[in-house]
């Protein structure tokens, strides 16, 4: 037991060859750790019998029960309690960023909380299904329950090569429309984007009743800004070099990004989209299992 | 290094221009600067729209703050560089030249002249007063050093103090001693602590000599043999040259004063019971008589009698008192005449042993049963006339024989008579030299049996045992035995206080004493012997000197009747009497110095009754008058131009009156001199520190 538990760190998986053992320990070590499914949370509608009231509408109510019993009982349909989830993962160039201190890039992190929410909503015979975009759509796989989904699922995500630009709102748009299917939209990105622009995509989501989730993926440097000797950074996603001092830019970089940071809670918050922030120093579980149960 | 004017009345010097080569240090802030841009890492950064907003919205204030820290740090470097070349601001037109440090040597005169209250301070406390002031309101980085002026003089600080608050304590310190003042050595210490100075510490390139003194004559125009006074002006030469002469007068013209000039017993030896006479001298060195002049005489400490007594104007006059002492010991006797504004002179001391009675031994070199036979017998006579077992006697003699010298203790006796003693051997030559030490006197009579090659060989200084020097006893040298009679003598218009009681006295027969033989005495060139009594044909016949602690007289005739007629004639008892009181005086003269001489082993430099202990093993208790020189009580100054003219012919040197006069620093305090700036730019440096952390820290640069 204390064995998977080591696991389940995240610099642990950096070692391990292979997503898909990765997102299996992980999601045993959440099981093991609360010893109850996870995903009751994650459930759109919760089945059960409920007692006929006035107005109920009458082609739902269990005759069979009626029979036995005499009494009028409400029946509650199998085919809407089934999940169906779209993880949106983010694979520009941007994510591919990983500092000295981070045990793995963005995507990587990124891809090992798909893989495991992906293991959990399936392990729950739920559907999930996989996008993988930057700026347009790399792949697109349709949601499925099937327990084998999950190989396909991690092949995809393994073959994703962060090298491009970031667009998310034409992105959140265009799979606003082909998502039709009411669920749950969980983004993984670092969200390096226009944030109003990006608000529209993820209004649009809402709009159609998805329920949505933006997992927002950090580096803790991106976060902290530690350097503190004189740097060229080299823009990624074509963006220009520069050379500074970080010493003395370091709070004027901080304020810049805590800026960003409030103005994307500031919309979330507004369109009633969960924010859950993740470091790559992080461990998986804790953000996962914190999220999760803070959902109920 | 030529001053570089900042503005009209000021003067900015560096005292280690050298130092300024370092100045180049000052690029390295911007050359790191410069280096650490070259010198960077590489990285690719994702979020780079908020860096570049960053460092877009902060480009400007980047900027400034990077070339305030690179200027803080340029400065700090420039700063310390520039403490590390000592620089100054000084005032143009000051005393002293810029682009150097002064060295002042504070020369104090410590005569007891200085002593003198014209007002409610002495000049002592007012030179004390100006030497303080001196070296408070000199400028930064200058050096003091401080000479006492007495005599002989002393040097008080020789290290050149830059803490002003150092020799402050040492000038609050100093003690006026109650000696004169001796300019020429006073130069002669003065010259050698300058050119040290000068060789030691070149950062004091100028060079000052302050004399605070009362310029008394005394002092300024010292009576000088040729060669001496010539050596006195070559040195002051030197040292005018070597440095700037500042006499600062702080006497008074004219100034009135009256001393006590001398005391002393009128009789030779004091005895329990006898009365002594005391003579006081008072001498008025002022222009205004005194009259009715209070004298007090005190003895032990308790007054016994005041007189008064009319002194004329620049005259002596004598005062005469009378006492008789009950109790044996040594008793102070001070005398005083109080009344003008210098105090010290104004009492003189005197101890005066007081004896119940004088032991002597007389060494019989030929003793003989038959009475009045041997060579010591008329003497022993005349030592005790009354007869030795008499209660009023005060001379107790014994006889012994030669072998007395090594079997007894003489330190016992107060005087040995030797008489006829054919020889000495080492040994009791060291007996007899050690006695001496201890204040014994030694009276030597000849004769037939004398061996004058052994009294040369053994106690004239001769080669001794083992080669070593003999000791020097003897006042004159043995030579051979004159045996043409003399009838006739010589009292040397009785100068010798053992002959003085003859003077007037001729019934006493003293001057026709016969004397047979004798031996010739030869008294060496430049001896402190002297001849009491000489012959009509000029050869000495009684000789005495100093030794030691003690005095040796040597009678060239025998004490017997064989080679004269002395013991026989009527002087042979007083003369023999006078010859004993004055050895036992040479113990009075012992404990009445003056100030400056040795007193047993310490040097006094106070007047006044001192008490000289000394043992364990063996507790001596030994009271001491010291007086001072009353050569000084007179308070005549020398003018300037004798000073100019006749003390330092040729000597460049400033007179003053006080040291505002002297150009010193006197008004506003430091800043009217200037500033040694070294220490306040190092606190800048220290400030400027914390201002670069504290700005580093602020812009994120630290911490």
């Amino acid at each position: 037991m204390e064995k998977v538990r080591d696991y389940l760190d995240p610099q642990t998986l950096a070692r391990l060859q292979g997503l898909q053992l990765r997102a299996r320990l992980i999601v045993e070590g959440y099981t093991s750790g609360v010893h109850r499914s996870p995903f009751h949370g994650f459930s759109v509608e919760f089945a059960e019998h409920r007692e006929y009231a006035p107005g109920d509408d009458l082609r739902y109510l269990d005759w069979k029960v009626f029979g036995r019993t005499d009494k009028y009982y409400l029946k509650q349909f199998e085919e809407e309690t089934n999940l169906v989830c779209h993880l949106l993962l983010d694979t520009s160039e941007s994510m591919r960023y990983k500092s000295e201190a981070a045990p793995l890039s963005k995507l990587e992190y990124a891809q090992c909380a798909a893989a495991a929410l992906a293991y959990l909503i399936l392990h729950q015979q739920d559907s999930v299904g996989l996008v993988t975009f930057d700026r347009e759509i790399r792949s697109l796989v349709r949601a499925s329950s099937n327990p084998s989904h999950l190989k396909q699922l991690l092949y995809v995500m393994e073959q994703a090569a962060a090298e491009r630009k970031t667009a998310t709102g034409p992105i959140f748009h265009d799979l606003a429309e082909r998502l039709k299917k009411r669920g749950i939209v969980i983004v993984l990105s670092d969200l390096f984007d226009d944030v109003d622009s990006m608000m529209t995509g993820l209004k649009h989501f809402r709009h159609r009743r998805h329920e949505v989730v933006l997992m927002h993926v950090l580096d803790p440097a991106e976060v902290d800004f530690p350097f503190e000797q004189v740097t060229l950074f080299r823009g990624l996603e074509q963006l220009p070099d520069v050379l500074v001092e970080p010493r003395g830019l370091r709070r004027a970089y901080l304020a810049e990004f805590g800026r960003y940071l409030r103005k994307l809670k500031a919309g979330c918050r507004m369109h009633g989209i969960d924010y859950v922030p993740m470091r790559t120093d992080q461990s998986l579980e804790v953000v996962l299992s914190s999220y999760l149960a803070s959902r109920g | 290094m030529p001053p570089f004017n900042l503005y009209p009345l000021l003067a900015f010097g560096l005292v280690n221009l050298p130092m300024l080569g370092w100045l180049a240090a000052a690029a390295a802030p911007i050359l790191i600067h410069l280096w650490s841009r070259r010198k960077y890492r590489e990285m690719s950064w994702a979020a780079m729209e908020y860096l570049l907003a960053a460092v877009q919205r902060q480009t400007r204030r980047l900027l400034f703050e990077q070339w305030i820290l690179l200027a803080i740090r340029t400065l700090l470097v420039v700063l310390i560089v520039l403490a590390v070349a000592e620089p100054y601001l000084e005032r143009t037109g000051m005393a002293f030249t810029p682009g150097s440090h002064t060295h002042r040597v504070l020369v104090i005169d410590g005569s007891y002249s200085m002593a003198y209250m014209p007002t409610d301070k002495s000049r002592f406390d007012r030179a004390k007063e100006l030497a303080r002031q001196i070296v408070e309101e000199s400028p930064e980085g200058d050096a003091f050093t401080l000479v006492l002026m007495s005599s002989p003089p002393r040097v008080i600080v020789g290290t050149p103090a830059l803490e002003p608050s150092e020799i402050v304590q040492e000038i609050d310190g100093l003690r006026l001693p109650h000696t004169t003042a001796d300019l020429p050595a006073t130069v002669a210490l003065v010259l050698p602590l300058v050119r040290s100075v000068q060789r030691e510490n070149p950062r004091l390139a100028r060079h000052e000599v302050c004399f605070l003194t009362d310029l008394q004559r005394l002092t300024w125009a010292p009576q000088l043999s040729e060669a001496a006074m010539s050596e006195f002006l070559r040195q002051s030469g030197e040292l005018a040259q070597a440095a700037a002469l500042q006499v600062i007068d702080l006497g008074q013209p004219g100034a009135e004063n009256l001393a006590v000039t001398g005391l002393r017993t009128l009789d030779p030896l004091v005895a329990v019971g006898r009365g002594v006479s005391l003579e006081a001298d008072l001498k008025n060195f002022g222009r205004q008589a005194r009259s009715r002049q209070p004298v007090e005489l005190l003895v032990d400490g308790r007054r016994i009698e005041q007189k008064q007594l009319d002194v004329p104007a620049d005259g002596e006059s004598s005062v005469d008192f009378s006492y008789r002492f009950e109790a044996p010991g040594d008793h102070a006797i001070e005398v005083r005449a109080p009344g003008d504004a210098l105090e010290v002179d104004n009492r003189r001391f005197l101890v005066v042993p007081v004896r119940e009675s004088l032991r002597a031994l007389c060494i019989d070199g030929r003793p003989s049963g038959t009475p009045f036979r041997g060579a010591a017998d008329y003497l022993a006579v005349a030592l005790a006339p009354q007869g030795a077992d008499a209660d009023r006697a005060l001379v107790h003699p014994e006889v012994a024989t030669e072998s007395a010298l090594l079997e007894r203790s003489l330190s016992g006796y107060d005087c040995v008579f030797l008489c006829n003693v054919a020889q000495f051997t080492a040994g009791e030559a060291r007996v007899l030299d050690t006695y001496l030490k201890s204040g014994g006197s030694l009276v030597f009579f000849l004769g037939d049996q004398v061996l004058a090659d052994r009294y040369n060989h053994e106690l004239g200084g001769g080669a001794g045992q083992g080669g070593a020097a003999g000791p020097n006893l003897l006042p004159a040298r043995l030579g051979s035995v004159a045996d043409r009679p003399q009838f006739r003598l010589d009292p040397l218009d009785y100068r010798h206080p053992i002959v003085q009681a003859f003077r007037g006295r001729g019934q006493a027969g003293l001057l026709t004493t016969p004397v047979l033989k004798h031996f010739k005495l030869d008294l060496p060139k430049d001896s402190p012997a002297k001849i009491v009594l000489a012959m009509a044909n000029g050869d000495p016949l009684i000789v005495e000197q100093p030794v030691h602690r003690g005095r040796v007289v040597l009678v060239a005739t025998s004490a017997d009747a064989s080679w004269t007629a002395m013991p026989l004639w009527p002087s042979f008892v007083p003369l023999v009497q006078e010859i004993v009181a004055w050895c036992a005086g040479g113990q009075l003269q012992q404990q009445n110095i003056m100030v400056g001489e040795p007193l047993d082993a310490a040097i006094t430099a106070q007047s006044g009754i001192f008490t000289a202990r000394s043992g364990p093993p063996l507790g001596r208790n030994r009271v001491c008058a010291v007086n001072v020189d009353t050569a000084e009580s007179d308070l005549s100054q020398v003018d300037l131009d004798e000073l100019r003219n006749d003390v330092w012919p040729g000597v460049p040197f400033t007179h003053h009156t006080s040291w505002q006069d002297a150009g010193g620093p006197s008004v506003g305090g430091p800043a009217r001199g200037g500033a040694y700036l070294p220490v306040d730019i190092l606190y800048l440096v220290l400030g400027l520190l914390f201002l670069e952390t504290l700005l580093g820290w602020r812009f994120g640069y630290h911490g």
